[in-house]
């Protein structure tokens, strides 16, 4: 090799490894006036929102919100981008390898754990910005709390609850559930309609809420414990676990994905009108009623309990203006941009608001079937008393492949379940 | 043949380009890469030397390298051959009916369609209760759940690779026997040979050099398999499909660490490699150059 | 008599191959015309209730999906001339010019064709920050246009010329650059096709890169990053996937379409046969 190209790949080899220290992606477009501390004028600033992409109608929204910011605050302008949501942290990863992580980060609790280290808490600047917790749904504000931080503020609050096809239940003869039923009724239904109609009345999934909730409502059985360590191992779980199997091997009466790559199984199955009932987010409220060709009902899962989750908005821990990026999330957060994501169909934090989400959940659908947005609230609202913030590990999300992976030799009968359980804790425990 | 001056010079010319933008561009990363193995490489936190700790964790209990690896030779021992076979066949095939530009484009079309698209397709053609399922049980035959069980999940992967890649060496091949010497296959008629014998003794020795190329660039894109395990198994199930390379990306992009995803890439690119150098050298013995 | 009887069955034979080959496309463009819920419908059917035309244009109003096939156009057609250029410039040096040492170096060429991208993306998004090219069309166009691919393919053409010619060109006074550009440019016209559509189709279908390396999803993304922007976070719409896909198919076989007849049987006895 030439001595100058020899040369030129040393130098660059060498900067290269220098950690980076760019900060993020955001520039002052005017230097404040003075120093930091003369609270006069505020300097012009554009932050940079990465946020997984709504589709082009959702885009439009979350867009109106960050124009809106600029309103509050002139001196603000928030720059929104939006990945494929299956690949946002995907690219988040790369972005914080290189210290471009956006200034406003989007965050689902569940992720949480392993982000948490890239993310600014935000106790002190919440403390002088007007944050009053009351007008907040506690569960809301909890699930985005990682050990006893606060780390982003949610736009939203999910239950895991039950999906039923009303028309399938009547044809079968058997009553509709209601918020609180138990295990024996859910696994006497499921027999009766899986006799009635030849095909299995239940959809599994490998979808790590929808699944784990399942078995917390089984037993109160949990995937992770309070200090964030995998307790797949754990007795209750395997309990919880084998009753879960047992319901495709041994009861015949639920479905089983086609293969570990069908993680959301059930819930698309339920949709399809393959299945008769699946576990799946209180978000899909308003979308699965509109989507089915059936009649929709919801209600709690069987037995006690569910995890809840959401996502929010929060600091990415290179921001140079987090002070800023903390007004810019109380304005996409506020009571106004709340009551125009209830009405989009998006289950408020902000506790106000939900009348709104209701009553545009009953404009939509309460004509389709009557009654919907009634039931809709009792769900919601009966599990929203039992419901758990649901824990991950700081390496959720390669958990989750290796689950699918091993989870479904156990769905199919191939593998024991406690083994299969064992399994998987060895490889990601 | 024995030249008065040595064309290097000249050759430095004509690699400028690529030599530059093969340093810049491939180098660089490249050495990165490797050096990354070495360390304690998470994405926030600190980064630490970690000297062999990365490769010997790949066959610590519970890693899933040790089957990625084995899936992936598996991969390539089968995909390699078949593919050489069946796009050689098709090749010649198409180059006897009159309407090969057809065919041509025809059996390229996979080639040129998203995997996400061609992924999910062949997942819900293998579903139980799909079309091939249905197809199957009119003749009375239950068909397993190709996808979910052990034993085919891998086999139903390599047709959809076969599958997806069949059109471009069937492209290749087409345009080598468009273009083979008409001189040459008449004078070996005159001299008696026909059909198979023709085939065998005159038309793929001359096709050597396209076949050499073929099996080189199928043995490292089979080696990499990635995407359509990753969309159709996932992997599973348990680790009948994972794949070094899926391994890698899984280890970087959603467990956040780069030093352990860099160690069996470079297992692999070790393994490639030798592989290839082995075919490197034994091209003397046949492919046959002008 | 015989031999037309043979030949006809031959050609029913290669038809029915055919079709059956093609048929997963064909379920793609079928499926891609259902209604949303029906794409899983079981049992599977090849035409849903309707024939839902309207899942095209939904496919524009969901996202700029025309956006994203002209930059994928662009990325494509920029990154392969470059790859064209570069590669037919090596391939020279490596195929017809001799040199000690050109077979190793060859050999070390392809090794780094050998590291699976996925391990390099992080290091070229660090190099790239040095450069300030985040985010911008050379560093979609440039980091990989440098690849051993094209300069192999064409190399293994090259090496198939007749000799003679460049010797002939040599003789009557022709450099090397202008042997290059006259004598064997033109004769490898068919491989420089094969090149041309693989890279086409290679830019046009890479996704992993354009994910990590663009911000403005909408004045860089390419075709496989819109396609993904219909994976919600509450599930896909499928339906719309489908379609996306079918959309995405056109450009790529028009290329191929347009390069067919490059690939035909020149005048002169080239190829990748060997004399």
């Amino acid at each position: 090799m030439k001595l100058i190209t020899k040369l030129g790949t040393l130098a660059i080899a060498a900067g290269l490894a220098v950690p980076l220290a760019t900060g993020c992606a955001s520039t002052a477009t005017t230097p404040a006036p003075g120093g930091a501390s003369s609270g006069a004028a505020a300097q012009n600033v554009t932050l940079d929102w990465g946020f997984w992409n709504q589709g082009e109608a959702g885009n439009k929204m979350w867009q109106g919100l960050a124009d809106e910011v600029n309103k509050q605050h002139p001196n603000i302008t928030v720059k929104l981008t939006s990945p494929p949501f299956a690949d946002y942290f995907t690219k988040l990863q790369s972005q914080l390898a290189a210290n471009e992580a956006p200034c406003i980060m989007s965050m689902q609790s569940l992720r949480l754990p392993a982000f948490a280290q890239a993310m600014e808490p935000m106790d002190e600047l919440l403390k002088t910005s007007g944050f009053n917790a009351s007008e907040w749904n506690p569960a809301a504000i909890k699930a985005l709390q990682n050990n006893g931080k606060q780390y982003a503020l949610p736009y939203g609050i999910s239950t895991v609850v039950l999906y039923y096809n009303k028309d399938a239940f009547k044809d079968a003869g058997v009553a509709e559930p209601k918020p609180g039923w138990t295990v024996a009724e859910f696994e006497a239904a499921a027999r009766t309609i899986t006799e009635k109609t030849g095909k299995p009345a239940f959809g599994q999934s490998f979808s790590d809420l929808h699944m784990f909730s399942t078995l917390y409502a089984y037993n109160q059985a949990r995937p992770v414990d309070e200090s964030g360590k995998l307790t797949l191992t754990e007795g209750k779980m395997v309990d919880a676990f084998t009753w879960y199997t047992g319901l495709a091997t041994a009861k015949k009466v639920s479905l089983v994905p086609a293969s570990a790559s069908d993680i959301p199984w059930g819930e698309q199955q339920f949709v399809a009108g393959n299945v008769a009932m699946a576990s799946d987010g209180s978000w899909n409220i308003s979308s699965n009623a509109t989507q089915a060709k059936f009649n929709v009902g919801v209600t709690t899962l069987p037995g006690k309990g569910t995890f809840s989750a959401n996502s929010g908005f929060g600091i990415s821990k290179n921001c140079k203006y987090k002070k800023e990026a903390l007004q810019a999330i109380q304005v996409i957060t506020g009571a106004k941009a709340q009551e125009t994501a209830a009405a989009a169909g998006t289950f408020p934090a902000r506790t106000a608001a939900s009348k709104t989400f209701y009553d545009g959940l009953a404009t939509k659908l309460d004509s389709k079937t009557p009654g919907y947005s009634a039931q809709a609230k009792a769900a919601i609202e009966g599990s929203s008393g039992d419901a758990l913030p649901f824990l991950s590990t700081t390496k959720w999300d390669q958990t989750t492949k290796t689950i699918a992976r091993e989870f479904i030799l156990a769905y199919t009968g191939s593998q024991d379940p406690k083994k299969t359980l064992e399994n998987v804790q060895q490889t990601a425990g | 043949m024995a030249r008065k001056r040595s064309e290097g010079p000249a050759a430095l010319g004509f690699l400028v380009p690529s030599v530059v933008g093969l340093t810049i561009f491939v180098m660089v990363p490249t050495i990165l890469a490797i050096a990354t193995s070495l360390f304690d490489w998470p994405t926030f936190g600190d980064v630490e030397f970690a000297g062999l700790k990365n490769y010997r964790r790949l066959f610590a209990r519970g890693s899933t390298f040790p089957a990625a690896l084995r899936n992936t030779i598996v991969f390539t021992l089968v995909i390699v051959p078949l593919n050489l076979v069946l796009t050689l066949g098709l090749a010649f095939w198409v180059a006897t009916s009159r309407w090969r530009r057809f065919y041509r484009v025809l059996f390229f079309v996979p080639v040129v369609t998203p995997t996400v698209a061609t992924s999910i397709i062949w997942k819900m053609i293998y579903q139980p209760g799909g079309i091939l399922d249905d197809l199957l049980s009119r003749v009375g035959f239950t068909m397993p759940n190709l996808l979910g069980t052990g034993n085919t999940a891998l086999m139903a992967v390599v047709v959809v690779v076969i599958w997806n890649g069949l059109g471009y060496n069937t492209l290749i091949f087409s345009a080598a026997i468009d273009q083979l010497p008409d001189d040459v296959i008449a004078a070996a008629r005159i001299d008696g040979a026909s059909g198979w014998r023709q085939l065998w003794h005159v038309k793929i020795p001359l096709l050597t050099p396209a076949i050499f190329f073929a099996t080189t660039i199928t043995m490292i894109h089979a080696f990499q398999v990635f995407a359509q395990p990753y969309v159709m198994t996932a992997g599973g199930p348990g680790t009948a499909t994972v794949t070094v390379v899926m391994d890698v990306y899984q280890t970087a992009f959603q467990g956040g660490a780069l030093g352990a995803a860099s160690a069996p890439a470079m297992v692999l690119f070790a393994l490639i490699l030798v592989v290839t150098a082995v075919q490197w050298l034994g091209q003397r013995k046949w492919v046959h150059y002008e | 008599m015989l031999l037309r009887v043979r030949h006809a069955v031959s050609e029913g034979l290669l038809l029915i191959v055919a079709l059956l080959f093609i048929f997963p496309i064909v379920y793609t463009v079928a499926s891609s015309l259902k209604p949303a819920g029906e794409v899983f419908s079981r049992p599977p059917t090849l035409v849903g209730s309707e024939l839902r035309w309207a899942n095209y244009t939904e496919v524009f109003e969901y996202a700029p999906f025309h956006r994203y096939i002209l930059n994928g156009v662009i990325q494509s057609g920029l990154g392969t001339v470059v790859v064209l250029i570069v590669s037919a410039l090596a391939a020279y040096a490596f195929g017809i010019l001799r040199w000690r040492g050109r077979d190793q170096t060859l050999l070390a060429y392809l090794a780094t064709m050998m590291i699976p991208q996925e391990v390099l993306v992080i290091p070229m998004f660090l190099l790239l920050q040095r450069l300030g090219w985040i985010n911008t069309w050379q560093a979609l166009i440039l980091p990989w246009a440098f690849g051993a691919f094209g300069t192999f393919l064409l190399r293994q053409f090259f090496l198939s010329l007749p000799y003679e010619l460049v010797e002939a060109a040599r003789v009557d006074g022709c450099n090397h650059w202008q042997t290059f550009l006259r004598v064997i440019l033109p004769l490898a016209k068919p491989s420089l096709a094969v090149l041309g559509v693989w890279t086409f189709i290679t830019y046009w279908n890479s996704f992993l890169w354009p994910l990590i390396v663009v911000n403005d999803i909408v004045e860089l993304g390419n075709v496989s990053i819109g396609l993904q922007t219909f994976f919600g976070e509450r599930g896909a719409a499928w339906n719309l996937i489908l379609a996306a896909s079918v959309i995405a198919i056109a450009p790529t076989i028009l290329v191929v379409i347009l390069l067919q007849k490059h690939l035909v049987k020149g005048i002169a006895t080239v190829g990748l046969a060997g004399r």
